[in-house]
């Protein structure tokens, strides 16, 4: 293990200068920053080493980002909306209750670390985690700790509390009630089993009290079954009729109706042969059936909410000064300060002084946005350059980007073109069944009267296109979940199904390929008089104060040399004095003189003469090769078509060993030679990560986004990756096929158990009850076939660590 | 036959017993978190007396 680079212990990010070496347990081990060796300590201390044990994934780097403010949780407007009293009875008063949500839970040694956690705090009671949904129930006694102080703690160490919305208590409640209507099924089932096979076997030879004693016993056990356990299929059958759209849920409901019905009818008249078996069973393996489908969704869900976030405090300017608030006290027409490098939490309009915000979030657009006084800001814009005003105009959902997170959530709801043609083909389905069951009653009813009901129940069971219509959404929600697991949001319903078909991949270099952190490279000096560190300070200072990814590379050159009369000249580049002397700092065109071709670098020119022209190149993501291998090991071609400079492109694909890539691309351009790529029968994949790319992501067969962080208002993605990383893309095309073929085993399995099983029933040779059965098992396989999508990563545990331990340091950090 | 009779109905009481004790457990919450409880068995005594005894754990 200590053959590979060295790692930090705590979040195994790769070590840089900033690494410390400390002892830990006697043993000496490498941290990439204090943070983490401090967390490290503190687990050691406190007698949680074991977690390092334990975990399966590393932990989120502690890095420099701000601590987030807690104080807003213990304002008395928070509490009245969110804390309670303790629902446990036994406690003493005062003591009070909080769901939360958490960010940064890894892996299983997160869930054993954090009640951990709880412990070793001072007046809090405990602290409850359930894995499967990222909430955790705090009980603390607010006169011994502030909630903020807990939350802080549990902060340091890389978990985030969020709000829990609502919606916790409904899922624990369905599925508590799920699992009790499973029980009664399936115990009910097991005791009217045993006495239908002593009802079949015994025959004749039973003496008829005991026989109606029997039935009379199955009747007992089946009622609750059939009234209670399966009132849902009712409900759902009737719900299907009223809308015209007879599913399985008609089919379930008549065949457990008949079933049962004359069932009692026979135990009341002492008739030949009763069903109870065959109703209470097959309500027994559907339930089963449901719920494993339910959880997979309910996981899914989990996944998908744990990535959107909530800003939880604000400042607001009132006549007393700034007060930190809760979010939820903003009223429209307050007054808020936002800091910079923060977000805007509600809409509204900016006072005072015109301030540049980034606005990538809600429009991709990576480059800063001027705002003038009087200008709309929309909540989640984040302030650059310098602290703002703004006067409120929406809050909560009625901000633009509430509004766009609902149109993405009413994305996921949305049903597959191949799911609404599923459905459609069942009611054709059902119809067509219902009618076939009634004619071979008939036809028996000629032949054996007797034996009439029994096929009829038996073909409606067969016919159940349970399995059928559980193939496809089953493998879909299985297959958002485990995407969702590692970050890949699948915004477009139709996604799985043409990420399965991709055959091209477009990568847009900046931001994709690329880190969009600028690093200086080679600087080539035309003037003798200056060392390569003069100019540099020079184009430094001149680039101070401006928030240019580009500027962002002479940052750390800046000696703070004072610079005035300093011009922002958009596109171009940036003029101002220093020293007495005028320089001009950007393109080429703008440096040394019109007409002069844009070759990538940046130009410093004094009013005389050409000083220096700055290379600039962008470090490649880390995982970007690995990807694009990846992707060629899968058959797929991996494209470059950039609006950069042809040299820097060529560059870039040459390192990646990509032998398609073109650079200096118009947007039209662009489109067009993807329509090329698509007229000669390829599926295109583009990954993009903004507006630029907007009509020619619009035209790709599948757009993928890489937003960092909670890019959720992208509204061209078909598949949002929520952390940037390269190698989700081909992971996510590789789950996307993987669900394919289980979905096409699922249609395949499905329909060959109708061809199967319909002749058996219509020729009576099959008891209704083992069609019951059958029908039961084949969906139950369907949903576990589907299962298969959860288990197992998409791609191989080491690099997937050394993946996201990378994202983690530039998504979510904390200094400890 | 009249075995069947009293054996039957014990059997029904029972199942009824089993149930109301089954429903007792999911309203106790018991089955609301499955993935949770199986790390508790991992705890020690609530002290760490074990070395961690590899650099780069698992």
């Amino acid at each position: 293990m200590t053959s590979e680079t060295p790692t930090c212990y705590h979040c195994a990010s790769a070590l840089d200068a900033r690494a410390v070496r400390a002892e830990l347990a006697a043993i000496e081990r490498s941290f990439c920053c204090a943070g983490c060796l401090a967390a490290a300590q503190w687990l050691h201390e406190g007698g949680l080493g074991d977690f390092y044990r334990l975990r399966s994934a590393p932990s989120l780097a502690l890095a420099d980002a701000a601590e987030p403010d807690y104080r807003a949780w213990d304002s008395p407007a928070f509490h009245a909306l969110y804390v309670r009293a303790s629902s446990i009875t036994a406690t003493p008063d005062g003591i009070r209750e909080i769901d939360v949500a958490l960010d940064g839970l890894r892996c299983p040694a997160c869930a054993w670390l954090i009640p951990r956690l709880g412990q070793g705090i001072d007046g809090v009671l405990d602290l409850q985690l359930n894995t499967a949904t990222g909430r955790a129930r705090l009980r603390w006694d607010p006169s011994r700790v502030a909630l903020s102080g807990v939350l802080g703690k549990l902060a340091q160490y890389g978990y985030f509390a969020r709000v829990a919305l609502q919606g916790s208590d409904q899922q624990r409640a369905d599925r508590r009630s799920a699992l009790k209507r499973i029980a009664v099924a399936g115990i009910a089932a097991m005791q009217a089993m045993m006495m239908s096979e002593a009802l079949y076997f015994g025959g004749d030879a039973l003496e008829h009290g005991t026989r109606d004693f029997l039935r009379w016993m199955a009747l007992l056990m089946s009622t609750p079954v059939v009234f209670w356990a399966a009132a849902g299929f009712f409900r759902g059958a009737w719900l299907e009729l009223c809308l015209r759209r007879p599913g399985m849920d008609v089919l379930v409901a008549l065949s457990v109706g008949l079933a049962y019905g004359t069932s009692v009818v026979e135990t009341l008249r002492g008739g030949p042969v009763v069903y109870f078996d065959a109703a209470v069973m097959f309500v027994f393996f559907l339930l089963v059936a449901r719920y494993i489908e339910s959880s997979g969704r309910i996981r899914a869900q989990a996944a998908i909410s744990r990535a959107q976030s909530l800003p939880a405090t604000v400042t607001r300017i009132s006549a007393e000064g700034p007060v930190e608030v809760s979010l939820l006290e903003v009223g429209v027409g307050d007054l808020l300060q936002v800091a910079v490098g923060q977000n805007v939490p509600v809409d509204g309009r900016l006072v005072h002084t015109a301030a540049e915000v980034d606005e990538r979030l809600l429009t991709g657009e990576p480059r800063p946005q001027l705002r003038r006084p009087g200008d709309q800001l929309l909540a989640g814009s984040i302030v650059l350059g310098s602290a703002l005003h703004i006067r409120v105009s929406a809050i909560g959902a009625a901000t633009w980007l509430a509004q766009l997170e609902t149109l993405v959530g009413r994305a996921q709801q949305a049903r597959p073109a191949l799911q609404l043609r599923a459905q459609v083909w069942a009611a054709r389905f059902v119809i067509a069944m219902i009618a076939l069951a009634a004619v071979a009653a008939l036809i028996w009813w000629q032949i054996d009267a007797s034996r009439a009901l029994p096929v009829a129940l038996a073909v409606l069971a067969a016919a159940c296109p349970c399995a059928f219509a559980l193939a496809i959404p089953a493998a879909q929600a299985a297959a958002q979940a485990a995407l969702a697991r590692s970050g890949v949001l699948v915004v477009h319903a139709d996604a799985l199904e043409r990420a399965a078909r991709v055959r091209r991949v477009v990568f847009d270099k900046t931001g994709t390929l690329s880190r969009g952190k600028p690093q200086l490279g080679v600087i080539e000096v035309f003037d003798r008089s200056k060392s390569t560190d003069e100019c540099t300070r020079i184009a430094a200072a001149l680039e101070r104060g401006h928030r240019h990814p580009l500027a962002e590379a002479f940052r750390q050159h800046d000696d703070g040399a004072p610079v005035e009369q300093v011009r922002s000249h958009v596109g171009d580049g940036v003029s101002g004095v220093l020293a007495g002397v005028h320089y001009r700092l950007g393109r080429r065109g703008f440096v040394e003189g019109a007409g002069l071709n844009d070759d990538g670098r940046v130009w410093l020119a004094s009013a005389e003469r050409l000083l220096a022209a700055f290379e600039l190149h962008d470090a490649l993501r880390p995982d970007a090769a690995d990807s694009v291998a990846q992707l060629m090991a899968d058959g797929i071609d991996s494209l470059v078509l950039s609006g950069d400079a042809s040299a820097t492109v060529r560059g870039v694909a040459e390192e990646l060993s990509i032998r398609r890539a073109r650079g200096d691309l118009r947007p039209e351009q662009k489109l067009a030679l993807l329509q090329a790529e698509q007229r000669s029968g390829y599926c295109v994949a583009m990954v993009g990560d903004g507006i630029n790319d907007a009509p020619v992501l619009a035209a790709a067969d599948l757009a993928v986004v890489m937003g960092e962080g909670a890019a959720l208002a992208q509204r061209n993605a078909d598949i949002l990756l929520l952390r940037p990383n390269l190698i989700l893309v081909p992971q996510a095309l590789a789950m996307a096929r993987r669900t394919q073929r289980i979905i096409r085993q699922n249609l395949v399995w499905s329909l060959a158990y109708h061809v199967l099983m319909l002749p058996a029933a219509l020729s009576g040779v099959m008891p209704p009850w083992l069609a019951a059965v059958g029908m039961s098992l084949s969906s139950l396989l369907v949903s576990l076939n589907a299962a298969r999508l959860l288990r197992g990563g998409p791609a191989d545990p080491p690099k997937r660590l050394r993946a996201s331990a990378s994202a983690s340091a530039s998504a979510v950090a904390v200094r400890a | 036959m009249n075995a069947l009779f009293i054996l039957i109905p014990a059997t029904v009481l029972l199942v009824g017993i089993a149930l109301w004790a089954f429903f007792w457990a999911i309203d106790a919450g018991q089955f609301d978190d499955l993935d949770t409880p199986a790390l508790e068995i991992l705890e020690a005594d609530g002290s760490d007396t074990r070395p961690v005894d590899e650099e780069s754990p698992r």
